[in-house]
C-alpha cells in the first residue's frame, strides 16, 4: 500500500471520528438513554440524590397489597399500601426522565388498585391493576418538584384508598440534581378515620368520620409514634432537607420544627422558583408536598409538628436529635 | 527607683497596651452592647419601631397568670396568659440582638408554665430553659439570628401543650431586619385564636375549656385579640392617605387562618411572616398557617374597613374587626 493512501485513510478515520463523536453523544442522550432500576426507600429515608445530567429511563417496580398492621401502640388497622409500607416508597427521578411504572397487585387482594402520576406527567398517567395482575405505564417526568402519588380507584371510593395508606412521594429533580446537603428525610402526614373500638382491636375504616372530618389519627410516617420511637438524627452544622408531604384528605398541615427555623422553603417543591426564607411554619395543603431546609445550629431534641397542636395528640409529630457542641452565645440559661 | 527599672515598667506598660488593645476591642463589641428594657405593646398597639443600627441586650420581663375575664359580651372564661393579657404583649427586637427573657409564674397559679419562642434557635424554642413552677422565676439569654414575625406560646406538657395555647398563652415577637422595617404611618397587631369550651352554656356562665372539642376542632369562639367583639366595638383608627401595617399572628391552636380586608386588596403581603423574601402584591386573601404569622400593608381612604377571616362561620364566632379611617 502506498504511503500516501495509508496516510489518507488514517486522515479520513480521524475526520470520521471527529464527525461521529457529537452524533454518538446526541444518540446517547435521546435514543439509547440509559435504563435504570429506581432506588426506592422506606420513610424516613430518601433515595440517593440525582447526579446525572442526561435523562434516563427509570423503571419503578411497585406492588399493591392489603394487610393488617399497627397504627398505634393500642390498635391495628387494615392498611392498603405500596410495597408493604405506609407511606409508600419514595421515588426520585430527574426532569426529562422516562418513568416506567410497573404496578403489581398482589394475588389475594380484595380490591383493584391504581396509582395516579398525572401531577408529574402533566397529563393523564394512571396505572390500574386487578388482584393478581400486573400493569404498566410509561410517562415523561415533565414537571419538576415534589408530588404526592396516590390511588384514585373509584371502588369502594378513591378517598378510602388514600385513607387506607395508598400514597407516597415522588421527587422530580432539576437537571443535574438539587444542591447537595448533609442529610435528607422523607416525612408524610396522613389521616386515618376509624370506627371506635377497644384497646388491641383492629379498627375498621369509617366513612362517616371522614365526612365529619373527625380523624382518629393524624400521623407522620404511618404510625402514631413512628418518628418518636426512632428519631431522625443529624449533627450541629449540618443542613437537613425534608421532603414533607400531606396525603390529606381533610386537613391543611402547618409544618413547623420546634426550636428551629426553616431557612428555605420551596412550596410544591418547585426549586426553579426562589424559596421563601426564614419561615417558622409553612402551609402544606392536602395532596401537596414541600421541600424545606435548615442548618442545625444547636444540639438537642427538636420536634417536627403540624402546628395545629391538637393534632400532635393524634400523632402529627416526629423528633430530630441533633448531636454536637452547644453554643452559649445563641442559647443559655440565666 | 532606678532608671532601668522605670524604663522596664514603661516598656512593660507599652507591651501591655499592645496586648490588651485587641481584647478591649472585642470586649467593647460583646460586653458593652447597650442594655435596654423592652417596651412591650398590648394589642392592638405595638411597641415603637427599632431605630438602632447596633445590636443590643434586650431585657424582657414576662409573667404567667391564670384569671377569669370576659371572652365575649355574654361570657367569662378562665384564661391562662402572659402579663394578664390575651394575647400576651408584643416584643420588638432586631436581628443580632441578645434577648434576656425572664418568666415569673404567679404564686397563685395552679399550673407550671413555660415559653416556646419561634424566634429562638435551640431546643423547645427556649421552653427547656423557661419552665417556671407557680411562684418561681426562670430565664434565658438568646441571640436573634433570623428576622421575621414570630409566635411565642406556652408549651408545657401538663395537662397538655394544646390546652395551654387554647387558654390564651401566646403573643408575638417581631425580629426586625438590621436597620429596621420601612417606616409606615400606623402599625397594629392582631392575634387570631380559637377557644374550645364545654357545650351547653348560657349567658353569664364562666366558660370552661373542653379538651374533646379541641380534639374535634370545634371551637365555640374564633377571636381577634382575645375577645369576640372588642375589635368591632373599639375599631382601629387611621387617617385618609396613611399607610397601615398589620402584624397578624395565628396562635391556633388548630385552624389555618384566612385574612381578608373586605373593601380593598392588601398592597403588600409578607407571606408566612418572612421579612427576607419579596412580598406578594395586590392580594385579596392571605392564608396564615397555624403557629405562623403575616405582615400586610395597605394605603387607606376615608371610610370603614372590615378585617375578617372569611372561612365558614368564623366571623360570627368573633374573627372580625373594624378599621375607621377619618
Amino acid at each position: 500500500m502506498p504511503k500516501s493512501l495509508l496516510h489518507n485513510m488514517r486522515h479520513a478515520g480521524l475526520i470520521s471520528a471527529l464527525v461521529m463523536a457529537p452524533c454518538l453523544a446526541i444518540n446517547a442522550g435521546v435514543v439509547s438513554a440509559e435504563t435504570i432500576q429506581a432506588q426506592l426507600t422506606k420513610a424516613p429515608n430518601a433515595p440517593a440524590p440525582i447526579t446525572r445530567t442526561q435523562p434516563a429511563t427509570v423503571v419503578v417496580n411497585l406492588e399493591a397489597s392489603e394487610w393488617v398492621g399497627p397504627i398505634s401502640d393500642d390498635n391495628n388497622y387494615e392498611f392498603w399500601g405500596i410495597n408493604g409500607m405506609v407511606p409508600g416508597p419514595m421515588i426520585r427521578v430527574m426532569v426529562g426522565d422516562t418513568v416506567e411504572i410497573r404496578l403489581k397487585n398482589k394475588s389475594g387482594s380484595k380490591q383493584s388498585h391504581n396509582l395516579d402520576f398525572s401531577k408529574v406527567s402533566g397529563g393523564a398517567a394512571l396505572v390500574n391493576a386487578e388482584p393478581g395482575k400486573e400493569a404498566q405505564i410509561t410517562f415523561k417526568a415533565a414537571n419538576q418538584g415534589v408530588f404526592v402519588y396516590q390511588s384514585s380507584t373509584a371502588a369502594p371510593s378513591n378517598i378510602q384508598h388514600v385513607l387506607s395508606g395508598m400514597h407516597g412521594l415522588i421527587v422530580v429533580e432539576p437537571v443535574g440534581g438539587l444542591k447537595p446537603v448533609e442529610k435528607e428525610f422523607y416525612v408524610l402526614q396522613s389521616e386515618f378515620y376509624m370506627k371506635d373500638g377497644k384497646k388491641n382491636d383492629t379498627l375498621a375504616y369509617s366513612e362517616q368520620k371522614v365526612k365529619d372530618a373527625d380523624a382518629s389519627y393524624i400521623v407522620h410516617n404511618g404510625h402514631m409514634t413512628a418518628l418518636v420511637k426512632v428519631p431522625l438524627r443529624s449533627k450541629v452544622g449540618e443542613t437537613t432537607r425534608w421532603f414533607y408531604g400531606n396525603a390529606g384528605v381533610n386537613f391543611d398541615s402547618s409544618w413547623h420544627v420546634i426550636g428551629e427555623m426553616l431557612d428555605r422553603v420551596w412550596p410544591a417543591g418547585n426549586v426553579a422558583k426562589a424559596p421563601l426564607e426564614s419561615i417558622q411554619s409553612t402551609l402544606v395543603t392536602p395532596g401537596e408536598a414541600t421541600i424545606g431546609e435548615f442548618k442545625g445550629e444547636m444540639p438537642g431534641t427538636f420536634v417536627s409538628v403540624d402546628h395545629s397542636l391538637f393534632r400532635t395528640e393524634k400523632g402529627a409529630l416526629g423528633l430530630l436529635k441533633i448531636d454536637g457542641p452547644t453554643n452559649p452565645a445563641l442559647f443559655k440559661g440565666l | 527607683m532606678s532608671i532601668s527599672f522605670s524604663r522596664y515598667v514603661r516598656t512593660a506598660g507599652l507591651v501591655g497596651v499592645f496586648i490588651m488593645t485587641p481584647y478591649l476591642g472585642i470586649n467593647a463589641g460583646v460586653v458593652s452592647a447597650e442594655t435596654i428594657k423592652a417596651q412591650l405593646g398590648f394589642a392592638p398597639n405595638v411597641p415603637p419601631p427599632i431605630k438602632r443600627t447596633e445590636p443590643a441586650n434586650i431585657v424582657v420581663n414576662l409573667t404567667a397568670d391564670e384569671w377569669t375575664g370576659p371572652l365575649s359580651d355574654d361570657n367569662n372564661y378562665e384564661f391562662w396568659g402572659f402579663n394578664k393579657s390575651v394575647p400576651g404583649p408584643m416584643i420588638r427586637v432586631m436581628v443580632g440582638d441578645t434577648v434576656e427573657i425572664r418568666l415569673k409564674n404567679s404564686k397563685d397559679s395552679k399550673e407550671s408554665h413555660n415559653i416556646d419562642f419561634h424566634a429562638i434557635t435551640g431546643p423547645g424554642g427556649g421552653a427547656s430553659l423557661l419552665n417556671s413552677e407557680p411562684g418561681q422565676e426562670s430565664g434565658g439569654k438568646f441571640k436573634m439570628i433570623i428576622p421575621g414575625i414570630f409566635l411565642y406560646h406556652c408549651a408545657t406538657a401538663s395537662p397538655s401543650i394544646p390546652e395551654h395555647v387554647a387558654n390564651g398563652m401566646y403573643g408575638t415577637i417581631v425580629v426586625e431586619p438590621a436597620g429596621g422595617l420601612k417606616p409606615v404611618d400606623k402599625e397594629f397587631q392582631i392575634m387570631q385564636s380559637e377557644f374550645y369550651t364545654k357545650d351547653g352554656y348560657s349567658k353569664g356562665d364562666t366558660l370552661e375549656f373542653s379538651y374533646e372539642n379541641g380534639l374535634d376542632e370545634r371551637p365555640s369562639h374564633v377571636v381577634y385579640n382575645g375577645h369576640a367583639s372588642k375589635m368591632v366595638k373599639t375599631p382601629l383608627r387611621a387617617k385618609a392617605g396613611e399607610t397601615v401595617r398589620i402584624f397578624l399572628t395565628n396562635a391556633g391552636p388548630n385552624f389555618v387562618d384566612s385574612f381578608q380586608l373586605l373593601e380593598q386588596p392588601f398592597d403588600r403581603v409578607y407571606s408566612e411572616g418572612s421579612l427576607t423574601s419579596a412580598p406578594a402584591e395586590n392580594v385579596k386573601v392571605t392564608r396564615v398557617p397555624t403557629g405562623g404569622a403575616v405582615m400586610v400593608e395597605f394605603k387607606v381612604k376615608a371610610g370603614t374597613y372590615t378585617l375578617v377571616d372569611p372561612v365558614t362561620d368564623r366571623k360570627d364566632k368573633g374573627a372580625l374587626g373594624l378599621l375607621k379611617v377619618d
